[in-house]
């Protein structure tokens, strides 16, 4: 069963009015969505939203002539890297395709099977079962979606299927939880970086467990269905719903066993991250908790995707990881989803989320946006009410002093960085090239670290002379 | 005086009683807790009354609005017969001092009425001679103005009140609360989850079924499903609460990106034993009435009060027979975690004087603590296939105890159970009076606080003795007898207490052996076994003539098949009584198992 949430055909329909202005034959995309773990029923894939593929420079020139001409690498590594900014489980559950005329796309779908072999391998690698995909197809002429489903399974062969059209997103509840790494004390142990995704999960896993969780005081169920939250939540308007953690006990007290003397351990010194996912009114607490602990491993475990590809000149890895006393991974954005889509409701929870390097701003950010999700420049600004939240970059943030000093040098992050971006801005393509996603080099990111350090300090001190004063 | 006050009955009992254990014996200063009007506690702060919070803290249950005050002050004097004007006037110094403090001391009240209360302990080469305790009771106002003992009015007779009724008028409107970790917790998460007040409410309580306790229920009374009796030995919790911690922050609040480093795993282990961690378990007395918010505030000061100061270390309880609620001590722990008992001898000892208990005697062992949060009331860890029945208590007590000798009587000193054939649903005549001699001894050392194991079923035995490889596996279950020998294994595996062995090869010889014997009782205060060739016997006691060397046996015989309850049998045809050195044959050889008891902590 694939549930198309009623935004998503208004969306294909916007797509291909631009398909139109480019004069383009046809625009193949992303589709957004959610696997409900529902027990009852079997298969539904939820879609929420669409994002479409960037166009390929190769392929400009020679203009597309059908879905049997698309680079299978290009699409694949551009969800790839969407993938990364997709959050609270959202996933990428298929293809989408826009055209005038039925006659423009090809009957022959085998490339488009390999495409999303190629998507699902890249995904597998986080995510726990191959999965069903969808296929939509929006033809102009007759304002029609038609669907088709596939899996794995049947070797990506596509086939009819049930669909329905609702207000799915609406449906949905957003569940967070603000975790403090450093009174976790887990100690990881990691063979090294490649498979820190599974170690990060079997870290965590106890944790998510054993553990006992709570919405406001209250302990939860965990096999009681979210429904009644998920209801009051859209009733109160609100964002989302904060879920705690209370343990019994910490992990320092113990070391992690079976305790290797030469084995590497990874251990947060610090950070306070938000993990968040959404869930279905027809799902239960326990696909809550576990959700937010696949939010919280794949958020750290991109992290050190993106440090390991920042660094692939450098020998980067657990032995550097070694030597310097404490890496401070990057920081996590959260977007608001929707915010370059006016014809979509606003009211959608939503969200995507980007990652910041150290010396990287909210520019970057929005460079990044617009290179892969074809977000306008302007929408994402540091004022922009689009941002949900931003992680700070300071070690502690609680006394009042070093906050402002914090937003000082934030700001004046941001002037280097659009420095920065200006040289990078004309790179575009280059983003999509198979690795990094950000191009400044290493040497220069260590010295503009260096300044932007004394600037901070330097403001610091201004500050609280001021102050006293 | 407007409000009578009243004792602890064990408390002025045990005053001027000879005993070892006998109360307010030691020289010095006591501060005098009462719950209400009843004195029920007396700490001993040393020669110079060196009274502080900590100290109080650490014989006291937390409880909610101080239900438990300081009083009065006790003052033993030593080497002195009478109690003179500079002992009152030392006395109501101090407790001016603590007053004034105002620790644990109700200051609202002018008219509260205090006590000072004496006694005098004479040390001799011979004897100790303590005297029964005078108590005075005055005003405020009089702590100031008097001078000298004849100001004072003397409660001539003060009121004693048993165990039974404190408890009664404690728990009739409060709740005893246990609040627990159920693992070591890292000391300084501890203390910062502690500190995190108001909206980052980073520390929770939650019951057995889970619910956490929140103002969502107005009244503490509401989380308490089954209040538990108070007339056991041991006082449990009416409830047992966890702690648990918040590792979220406040939806509010900032996140910031994770900070890792890499460590190897060598660095890890050395890190591990740096870090100071506590085993906290804490009781609160808590008013009936209370509501939870003010219940949430006592079980975090209780916890404060609890880590205040320690490193590394781990919570006991004890339910100690004159108090009418349980002690918690705190011990070191060792690099890997555990307490050793060798190591904590210097604060047991200090526990010891605190609580005056005697130094002779283990109590505070960590072998010996009551698992109040764990266990469940009335349950007993007794052998499900062989159920305990009932057992006499001191039966040679019922006998002339005067020397028959014209010389001393040697007795077993405390309480221990007669086990004989066919008791406790096991058919072992003919076979069991070695085991029967055992048990007896294992019920003294049960019964005086040497251990809290339960006596030793046959079984249990037989299995042990198997696992020491002194005996085959064949060996569970038969009818085999066991000898001096035997015992001594078991006792030392058991309850790590070594036996000397008397081995006397003629029956004739046994009368020579009397001073020994004598010593035995004198030292050890514990039956002994007698095994050897023939049949197995318990001695209790020796009646000995030093000059003539003439000694009778008070022997306990484990041989009796009839009913347990009929002292009347037992005495009249000699199952514990007095019996001549002939006795013991000429032809047989016997071993006499002493058990050495320590008298230390």
């Amino acid at each position: 069963m694939i549930v198309v949430d009623s935004s998503v055909k208004k969306e294909l329909e916007s797509r291909l009015g631009k398909c139109d202005s480019k004069n383009t034959l046809f625009e193949i995309g992303l589709l957004i969505g959610h696997y409900p773990a529902i027990t009852t029923s079997s298969d539904v894939i939820n879609i929420v939203g669409v994002i479409p593929t960037l166009e390929n420079p190769d392929q400009v020139g020679e203009g597309i002539s059908g879905t049997k001409s698309l680079d299978k690498d290009w699409v694949s590594e551009h969800a790839r890297q969407v993938s990364r900014m997709l959050c609270g489980n959202m996933t990428i559950v298929g293809l989408y395709l826009v055209s005038k005329s039925n006659a423009t796309l090809d009957q022959d779908e085998s490339n488009l099977s390999k495409i999303l072999k190629s998507i699902n391998e890249l995904l597998c690698l986080t995510a726990s079962k191959s999965t069903n995909f969808a296929l939509l197809s929006f033809i102009g002429e007759t304002k029609s979606l038609n669907i088709k489903s596939t899996s794995p399974s049947t070797m990506y062969k596509f086939s009819k299927c049930e669909y329905k059209e609702t207000n799915v997103i609406q449906e949905y509840g957003c569940f967070r939880m603000k975790l403090v790494l450093k009174d976790l004390s887990l100690k990881i142990a990691i063979k090294d970086l490649d498979s820190i995704h599974k170690d990060l999960d079997n870290s965590f896993k106890p944790l998510f467990e054993e553990s006992m969780f709570i919405i406001d005081d209250k302990s939860l169920d965990l096999s009681s269905s979210v429904s009644s939250i998920v209801k009051q939540q859209h009733q109160q308007q609100k964002e989302s719903n904060i879920i705690d953690i209370l343990v019994q006990y910490f992990n320092t007290s113990a070391p992690p066993t079976p305790l290797n003397e030469t084995s590497n351990y990874l251990i947060f010194n610090d950070g306070v991250v938000e993990c968040l996912t959404y869930a279905h009114e027809k799902e239960s607490f326990s696909n809550v908790v576990s959700g937010l602990r696949k939010d919280l491993v794949k958020s750290i475990a991109t992290r050190f995707e993106l440090l390991l590809e920042d660094q692939e000149n450098k020998e980067f890895s657990v032995n550097s990881l070694l030597e310097s006393s404490s890496t401070r991974l990057p920081r996590k954005v959260n977007i608001s989803y929707w915010s370059n889509n006016s014809s979509s409701s606003k009211t959608s929870t939503i969200s995507i989320c980007d990652y910041l390097f150290q010396d990287e701003s909210i520019s970057d950010c929005s460079q990044r946006l617009h290179d892969l999700l074809q977000y306008d420049k302007e929408t994402i600004n540091e004022n922009s009410s689009n941002i949900i939240s931003i992680e700070s970059e300071s070690v502690q943030t609680k006394k009042s002093t070093t906050k402002t000093a914090t937003t000082n040098s934030n700001s004046n992050n941001n002037k280097n960085n659009n420095n920065n971006n200006n040289n990078k801005s004309s790179t575009t393509p280059s983003s999509l090239s198979s690795k990094s996603t950000t191009t400044t080099s290493p040497s220069k990111s260590n010295s503009t670290a260096l300044v932007i350090g004394l600037l901070s300090i330097i403001i610091l001190l201004v500050a609280i002379f001021i102050t006293k004063k | 005086m407007d409000k009578a006050f009243r004792f602890n009955k064990d408390l002025i009992d045990g005053c001027g009683s000879d005993s070892d254990d006998s109360r307010l014996s030691q020289i010095g200063y006591y501060v005098l807790v009462a719950y209400n009007n009843t004195v029920v506690q007396a700490i001993y702060c040393g020669e110079t009354c060196d009274v502080n919070q900590s100290l109080i803290d650490s014989c006291l249950p937390v409880t909610l609005n101080n239900v438990f005050k300081i009083i009065g002050l006790h003052e033993t004097v030593a080497n002195k017969d009478t109690i003179d004007s500079s002992n009152v006037q030392q006395s109501l110094e101090k407790l001016s001092l603590i007053i004034k403090n105002g620790y644990r001391v109700d200051q609202q009240q002018e008219q509260q009425q205090y006590i000072i209360s004496f006694s005098t302990v004479c040390e001799s080469e011979q004897e100790i001679k303590r005297s029964g305790i005078s108590v005075y009771g005055l005003t405020k106002t009089a702590i100031a103005t008097t001078k000298s003992l004849d100001q004072l009015t003397l409660i001539s007779d003060p009121i004693k009140v048993g165990q039974e009724a404190i408890r009664a008028e404690i728990y009739k409107s409060n709740y005893l609360v246990s609040i627990s970790t159920t693992t070591s917790i890292p000391l300084n998460l501890l203390k910062s989850h502690l500190e995190s007040n108001g909206d980052t409410n980073s520390i929770y309580f939650t019951t057995s079924d889970k619910s956490i306790i929140s103002n969502q229920q107005t009244n503490i009374k509401d989380w308490i499903k089954s209040p538990t009796k108070k007339e056991d030995t041991i006082i449990y919790p009416d409830i047992n609460l966890n702690v648990l911690f918040k590792i979220t922050a406040n939806g509010s609040g900032n996140t910031s990106a994770p900070a890792v480093s890499v460590e190897k795993g060598i660095t890890l282990l050395n890190l591990g034993e740096n870090i100071n961690t506590i085993s906290m378990s804490t009781l609160c007395i808590i008013d009936k009435e209370a509501k939870t918010q003010d219940a949430i505030t006592l079980f975090k000061q209780a916890i404060k009060t609890q880590i205040n100061g320690q490193s590394n270390c781990k919570a006991f309880h004890f339910q100690l027979g004159f108090l009418p609620y349980p002690i918690t001590t705190i011990y070191s722990k060792t690099s890997d975690g555990k307490v050793d008992d060798a190591l904590t001898y210097n604060q047991r000892k200090q526990y010891h004087q605190l609580l005056d208990l005697p130094l002779t005697r283990a109590y505070l062992k960590t072998s010996l603590c009551d698992d109040l949060v764990n266990n469940k009331p009335n349950t007993t860890n007794n052998s499900k296939k062989q159920t305990s029945t009932q057992h006499l208590i001191n039966v040679h007590k019922n006998l002339d105890l005067e020397s028959k000798t014209d010389g001393s009587v040697y007795l077993v000193d405390g309480n221990y159970e007669y086990y004989h054939y066919l008791q406790d649903n096991m058919d072992d005549n003919g076979w069991g009076c070695a085991y029967r001699s055992m048990q007896t001894i294992c019920s003294w050392l049960k019964l005086q606080n040497f251990t809290k194991k339960p006596v030793p079923t046959h079984l249990d035995i037989q299995k042990i003795l198997v696992e020491l490889q002194d005996k085959e596996q064949s060996f569970i279950k038969s009818k085999q007898w066991i000898g001096a020998f035997e015992i001594t294994l078991c006792l030392d595996y058991l309850y790590n207490i070594e036996c000397k062995i008397l081995n006397i090869s003629s029956g004739a010889d046994v009368v020579y052996k009397s001073r020994e014997l004598a010593k035995h009782f004198q030292v050890n205060k514990c039956p002994i076994m007698i095994g050897g060739g023939v049949l197995a016997y318990t001695l209790l006691g020796i009646d000995f003539n030093e000059s003539t060397g003439e000694t009778r046996y008070l022997i306990l015989d484990p041989h009796y098949t009839g009913a347990t309850d009929n002292i009347k049998l037992i005495k009249e045809k000699g199952w514990c009584g007095w019996k001549p050195a002939s006795l013991f044959r000429k032809d047989a050889f016997y071993n006499f198992c002493m058990p050495q008891i320590k008298n230390d902590l």
